[in-house]
């Protein structure tokens, strides 16, 4: 059995985790940290992410880095983001931040299916967001976009 | 910081990460985005939401119809869909508009998608006129009038590596006093605005027997199968190069062959009724990557006994679709790569002229 490294993460709740070095490099910022960080840098605080949401992010990691081209991965996957609103939503931020391009991609397209329906209107009432066009820009706005309509 | 949810769960989603998902978003949605606050309408606009969607765009289809009623004066059309994941082995196809409302001069008869890059399709007439056009930003422009007033042979579209939209015509002429054909090759790149002729290659780009489908653009080369055998045209240097095929000599002759598109990579498909074969070139050389004997090991492929591999499409999680299309039987049956599973796209049995991949984006080629 080879010895791989041990990283520890540490939540912003200060929750820790001790992971293989390989599954931490799958994110890009941890790397970076450990690249940039000097020898003794066996701890590694991740302040923008709680400890519940680190322990998904870890999971996600492990199976993609330790399993990566198991047949179930999609499946995995699948089942990965089949979580409420709040958990996904967290799940992204934690994924922006400390860079995991493949979990980026999943939650983020996992939240755009979330709300791809909606017109304009649903947009501004579910994301509260203000109307501060005049009426000549929304005028120009209609006619640039005016091939919507054809549907 | 936008929020997502309702007031009693509302989990703030800073810009950078709305604009991750905005990306993901079909196309019509992001418009609407668009047209939800000046803040958004800006983001969006920006080109680095514009680079950020071009890589996260979703795939769609374009699906080229004859309608047998040409009563409107329109007997092609072009239908946009979404091709989205349904159950496991299907596909729904979600149809986002049809093109011929938009630019009817565009679709008269004979017209023929070269090939989509970046978001933008090339079409090109027989009689040397080509036109560009992003139907997500109503953008398009006819290319000026080609200089080789020859016939065609050929043509392709694709981006070099340093940016440069380029549109290639393969043009030949008999003859008059000797056996053979004069090639010369033209091409027009997006702001010099004039086709430039290149003038003869060595190499023997004629084929008498079949008709040459469009080059297929992969990373900077645009590719075409021409007498079985393949060229690769690449645009930074604008120079021909004769590349291996897959198959000895010899062993070609009965098959139906297309390039494609594999995950990145140039792919040879090669089909005789009975036999599958997907080669990826990797690294310079050619990779088998699936190779199915039909009869009774894989009674399935005889629904594929009529048709002929049209091209290869991305389907949904990274997986490659291969479509075969029996313009007889107006059928059209699509085959997964990588679970190796036929799958059903529900679409319905029509006089489908060709369907083409294709990925929608925000690019802009010029300021309009």
């Amino acid at each position: 059995m080879t010895s791989s490294k041990t990283i520890v993460l540490r939540s912003s709740d200060g929750a820790t985790f001790e992971v293989d070095e390989a599954v931490a490099l799958h994110s890009l910022m941890i790397k970076h940290r450990i690249e940039t960080g000097g020898a003794d840098s066996t701890t590694i605080d991740v302040p923008e992410v709680t400890g519940n949401t680190l322990s998904k992010v870890i999971e996600y990691c492990k199976k993609h880095v330790e399993a990566p081209n198991s047949d179930d991965l999609k499946s995995f996957d699948t089942d990965f983001v089949k979580v409420d609103q709040a958990v996904l939503c967290h799940l992204a931020k934690a994924s922006y931040y400390m860079n995991i391009k493949g979990l980026l991609d999943l939650s983020s397209k996992t939240i755009a299916d979330m709300f791809k329906g909606k017109t304009v209107e649903q947009i501004r009432e579910t994301f509260h967001i203000k109307n501060d066009f005049t009426p000549e820009e929304e005028e120009e706005l209609r006619k640039e976009n005016s091939w919507n309509l054809f549907v | 910081m936008t929020s997502l949810g309702h007031r009693s769960t509302e989990i703030p989603l800073h810009e950078s990460l709305m604009l991750e998902v905005i990306a993901r978003l079909p196309v019509k949605s992001i418009i609407y985005w668009k047209c939800a606050c000046k803040k958004w309408r800006d983001l969006i606009s920006d080109p680095y939401f514009v680079q950020l969607q071009l890589f996260a765009s979703r795939g769609s289809l374009l699906i080229y119809e004859r309608n047998s009623d040409i009563k409107d004066g329109n007997p092609e059309s072009l239908i946009w869909v979404d091709i989205i994941p349904h159950e496991a082995d299907k596909y729904r196809l979600d149809f986002i508009k049809t093109l011929n409302s938009l630019h009817v001069k565009v679709m008269s008869y004979g017209t023929l998608q070269v090939g989509s890059v970046n978001g933008w399709i090339c079409y090109a007439h027989p009689a040397g006129i080509f036109y560009l056009l992003n139907p997500v930003l109503k953008g398009n422009m006819f290319l000026p009038e080609p200089q080789l007033n020859l016939n065609m042979l050929s043509s392709g579209f694709g981006v070099s590596t340093v940016g440069e939209y380029k549109v290639i015509r393969i043009c030949y002429r008999k003859l008059s006093n000797e056996p053979g054909y004069k090639i010369e090759i033209e091409v027009y790149t997006l702001g010099v605005n004039r086709w430039k002729r290149l003038g003869q290659t060595r190499y023997n780009l004629i084929s008498l027997s079949q008709e040459v489908e469009s080059g297929v653009f992969v990373n900077g080369h645009v590719y075409w199968i021409i007498n079985r055998r393949i060229y690769d045209f690449d645009l930074n240097s604008e120079t021909f190069l004769l590349i291996p095929s897959p198959l000895r000599p010899g062993k070609s002759q009965a098959l139906d062959k297309v390039l494609g598109v594999v995950k990145g990579r140039l792919s040879w498909i090669s089909w005789c009724g009975v036999r599958l074969e997907v080669w990826v070139m990797k690294e310079g050389s050619w990779c088998k990557e699936i190779a199915i004997e039909g009869g009774h090991a894989n009674p399935c492929l005889k629904l594929l006994v009529t048709c002929k591999p049209s091209c290869v499409i991305d389907g949904s999680h990274g997986t490659s679709i291969l479509i075969f299309h029996d313009h007889l039987r107006k059928k059209v049956v699509a085959y997964c790569l990588d679970t190796k599973k036929f799958l059903n796209l529900n679409l319905h049995g029509g006089c489908f002229e060709a369907i083409k991949g294709y990925r929608p984006s925000f690019v802009k080629l010029w300021n309009f």
